[in-house]
């Protein structure tokens, strides 16, 4: 049995130990000394968020697929932990072999969430190494990190050695190879990130320079090495059917939000809604074929032992045989009794007759995100989905037995007025009288609409990459509005406080500077910063004040086309005259055909590959 | 058709909770392809009965698991192989038999149950040893129970069936043979924090360490291991 690096009186005084042991059923053991690379895979929060995430599952055993490399997880210790961790000079550890991950070649990270960079420089420093790149020492592993939040690097450049953008199967493998020649040849840090830049789709911030204009705006953003490319261009595999899935996955010791196999059935989406940053930065749409969804189904069941399987993709009912492939899953499932759970699905008639067979115990709510409340808004964020289909699918809904609809709006959408929030209220009430609408013996006694509310956020890469954010006041009015316009006893209002949202705003468009504000509100205690119980917002306004930073002039303004952007200088296929062609058809109103429907020349044919090649267009 | 595994979690599992240790399981038991039954109801279970829910931090040697399966022609090895080859490092299968179809399930049938506690002697003075004998050869053991509202004084002295104190080089081992199950529960921990209060010292459970040695059920008035029923 693995001896474990934290003292058994230590475990016995925290929340959940078994966070901290590894050797779950299907991670991995390998020797150390028959290995050339240590890899410490990192997800920046606690250990049943992580375990949860698909992406990082897919990697790990794609790593340790190599003989040479071993591949062990890293996760946030809870706050408990940590204490004790400081308290007795315990160092970050790896859960499989429990080494300190100080002695590792490379720390990856997986940037899911921009509330997560104070995790990440935390959990640097509980390495006992310096978070900032030009400090660490020879000897220290290499820092890299990926992931969505990866397309906009800028404000974690100064911690982080190397960005991989793009999907880690694609080409993370000649970054090791390219890595083992250098360790067996010796050889200095700075000389491996020099070879990095022959490969594509790696980002190494120290070889390029950013110089400022005096209104703060980018004037120059300039590689300072030869070598450097000046547009880093995102990796993909081209086709996921031959391109490798795991067998297993990991159980983990705690129960975790998704505690059961996760099926990835494609990647990208072709809907292209105006706000979404996975819309385009995962462009194109790429599917798993019904033959190989259904083998890799049977096996990680099998492997697993799990009684539930859930689909995943940004928006399942478009995966292109779906009504086979749905039929195919149940005949499969139904013979292992397992049950069958389908997120992201459009309401419509095959919908609702599917629901109705796999979920043969009590109906819960069903889900609508129309996002906007009137087909104007919806037109500007080009959601295609209208009153019409939200009001069938709802009478569907109601009458095969659920009594409870969710619908999910944006709050602050570009152009957004006071008719748009009110036609929120106006959508809900139609909903409630779909439902008295129906022969009361046809339908539940009663029925509850739950409205919820986000406040947008505009992302990098999407046609509202220009656009000003709403202020936290802003935010906060328009909540107190709907609020007080939603009165009918039947719906029931949800929102949050905007503070977290204005927050990411600011980080999700921040540029190097920004960097000093993470270090600072780290520094001041901030960490956990996606938990509500442990965000503290006087720790960010400190940091601020310190670095001199105005959030304001990276979430509240509103950029011209030509403004050089922090993440210009990455390449996601997508080009930039598409984002501005669709950022000027969301102001007149105007929608945009998905991928299947007409191609709209976005970009991401480089790629030669998925839906763009479908012949279909 | 039922049937009862005896098994061991030890090393690191201590540190698997009950509920946790219930999914692995359930986990387990499809893994090894094992056909078992399912409540009916709205939402169908697995079923299974643990006997005896261990505290988390602790270890054994003796626990129990009782399993419902579907009749198929398989053997009593052949199952306690099929999971012991799915199983993590720390949980082992060690007997596994067919039950008859009248003999009550986990919980309902457990009577008794045996701890060595394990203290270091690190913090202790000469007289543990002596202490030792006389708390448990008091008339009566008094200890607070803390309820949801009040707490109220229990005497535990009839709960306590048996006990005895050995020694290694670096700690006491304190073997307790304590009444456990559904009715009258006494937990391992609240008998030596009573006995660190008479020795005057200062109770932090993570300091010791409590290893479960077996279940017992009371028949014809003999305490029988589950195993052997
Ligand atoms: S090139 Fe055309 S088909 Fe391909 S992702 Fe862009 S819009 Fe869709």
């Amino acid at each position: 049995m693995t001896k474990l690096r934290v003292t058994d009186a230590i475990l016995k005084q925290v929340e959940k130990p078994a966070r901290y042991i590894g050797n779950e059923v299907n991670s991995i053991i390998k020797d150390k000394d028959s290995i050339d690379i240590r890899f410490a895979f990192c997800f920046p929060d606690v250990y049943e968020v992580g375990m949860s995430h698909l992406g990082m599952q897919i990697l790990y055993y794609f790593l340790n697929e190599r003989k040479d490399t071993y591949c062990e997880r890293v996760f946030a210790p809870w706050t408990d932990m940590e204490e004790k961790m400081r308290e007795n000079n315990i160092n970050l550890f790896a859960l499989e072999s429990q080494d300190e991950v100080k002695g590792f070649d490379f720390i990856g990270f997986t940037l899911q969430y921009e509330m997560s960079y104070t995790n990440v420089i935390n959990l640097i420093d509980l390495a006992g190494i310096s978070p900032w790149s030009k400090e660490r020492k020879e000897e220290d592993p290499i820092i890299c990190a990926g992931g969505p939040c990866a397309y906009n690097p800028e404000p974690l450049a100064d911690f982080i050695d190397f960005f991989y953008i793009g999907e880690g199967e694609a080409s993370l493998n000649k970054v090791l190879d390219i890595y083992k020649e250098h360790k067996k040849n010796g050889g200095s840090k700075k000389e491996f990130l020099e070879k990095l830049l022959d490969i594509e789709g790696i980002y190494v911030p120290a070889f390029y320079e950013v110089k400022y204009k005096d209104n703060g705006i980018i004037e120059s953003f300039l590689p300072t090495h030869k070598n450097a490319k000046s547009k880093i261009k995102k990796q993909i595999i081209k086709d996921p059917n031959q391109s490798f899935y795991p067998s297993k996955l990991i159980l983990p010791w705690v129960q975790t939000v998704h505690d059961r196999v996760n099926l990835e059935i494609f990647r990208g989406c072709i809907r292209g809604c105006r706000f979404c940053h996975a819309g385009f930065v995962y462009r194109p749409v790429r599917e798993k074929s019904k033959e190989v969804l259904i083998e890799q189904a049977k096996k990680l069941l099998k492997n697993t032992g799990y009684d539930e399987i859930s689909l995943s993709s940004l928006s399942t009912s478009d995966y292109s045989e779906f009504e086979s492939f749905s039929q195919e899953l149940l005949q499969t499932c139904k013979d292992a009794k397992v049950n069958i759970s389908l997120p992201s699905l459009r309401i419509d008639k095959f919908s609702i007759d599917l629901m109705s067979n796999i979920q043969k115990v009590r109906k819960s709510s069903l889900t609508f995100a129309p996002e906007a409340g009137s087909q104007r808004l919806r037109n500007v964020i080009n959601k295609g989905i209208t009153e019409e289909d939200i009001l069938k699918g709802s009478k569907l809904a109601f009458e095969g037995g659920w009594d409870r609809i969710k619908l999910y709006f944006m709050i602050g959408l570009p152009t957004e007025t006071e008719e748009d929030i009110i036609a929120i209220k106006e959508l809900a009430d139609k909903i409630l009288d779909t439902f008295y609408s129906i022969p009361k013996e046809n339908r539940a006694r009663n029925a509850k609409v739950v409205v919820s509310s986000s406040c947008f956020v505009p992302k990098p890469f999407t046609p509202f990459q220009w656009e000003a954010q709403n202020t936290y006041e802003e935010f906060m009015d328009k909540q107190q509005f709907l609020k007080k316009v939603i009165k009918r006893k039947g719906i029931q209002y949800n929102y949050h406080d905007a503070i977290l949202s204005s927050l990411e705003g600011m980080l999700a468009r921040g540029d190097r500077r920004v960097g000093k504000v993470i270090y600072y509100a780290w520094k001041f205690g901030a960490k956990f910063d996606s938990w509500t119980e442990k965000f503290n917002m006087a720790h960010w306004e400190k940091a601020f004040e310190k670095s001199k930073i105005e959030p304001a002039f990276y979430a509240n303004r509103k950029r011209e086309y030509d403004e050089i952007l922090p993440w210009d200088h990455i390449w996601v296929g997508v080009s930039k005259s598409f984002l501005i062609k669709e950022h000027q058809k969301a102001l007149e109103e105007k929608t945009t055909p998905n991928c299947r429907e007409k191609c709209q020349v976005c970009g991401a044919t480089i790629f030669q590959g998925g839906v763009c090649y479908e012949g279909t267009n | 058709m039922k049937v009862r595994i005896k098994f061991t979690k030890e090393g690191n599992l201590k540190f698997i909770g009950h509920l946790d240790l219930l999914r692995l399981f359930q986990r387990s038991i499809k893994k090894a392809e094992l056909p078992v039954e399912y409540s009916k109801g709205f939402n169908p279970h697995q079923l299974l009965f643990i006997a005896l829910p261990l505290s988390l931090g602790t270890t054994s040697e003796g626990e129990y698991i009782d399993i419902e399966l579907k009749d198929f022609p398989i053997s009593e090895l052949e199952i306690k192989d099929r999971l012991n080859s799915v199983f993590p490092q720390g949980l082992k299968v060690k007997e596994l038999k067919f039950l008859k179809e009248n003999i009550k399930n986990g919980m309902a049938a457990v009577d008794g149950a045996e701890y060595d506690i394990y203290i270091s002697k690190e913090k202790l003075s000469d007289h543990f040893y002596q202490k030792t004998k006389e708390f448990f050869e008091q008339k009566e053991i008094w200890v607070e129970k803390r309820g949801k509202k009040e707490s109220k004084k229990i005497n535990i002295k009839d709960k306590i069936f048996d006990y005895s104190i050995r020694e290694n080089k670096d700690s006491w081992i304190i073997n307790l043979l304590l009444s456990a199950g559904s009715k009258d529960n006494l937990k391992a921990e609240i008998v030596i924090k009573a006995l660190y209060e008479y020795n005057l010292l200062d109770f932090k459970e993570y300091e010791i360490d409590i290893h479960r040695i077996d279940i017992f059920s009371r028949i014809d008035n003999q305490l029988i291991p589950l195993s052997n029923i």
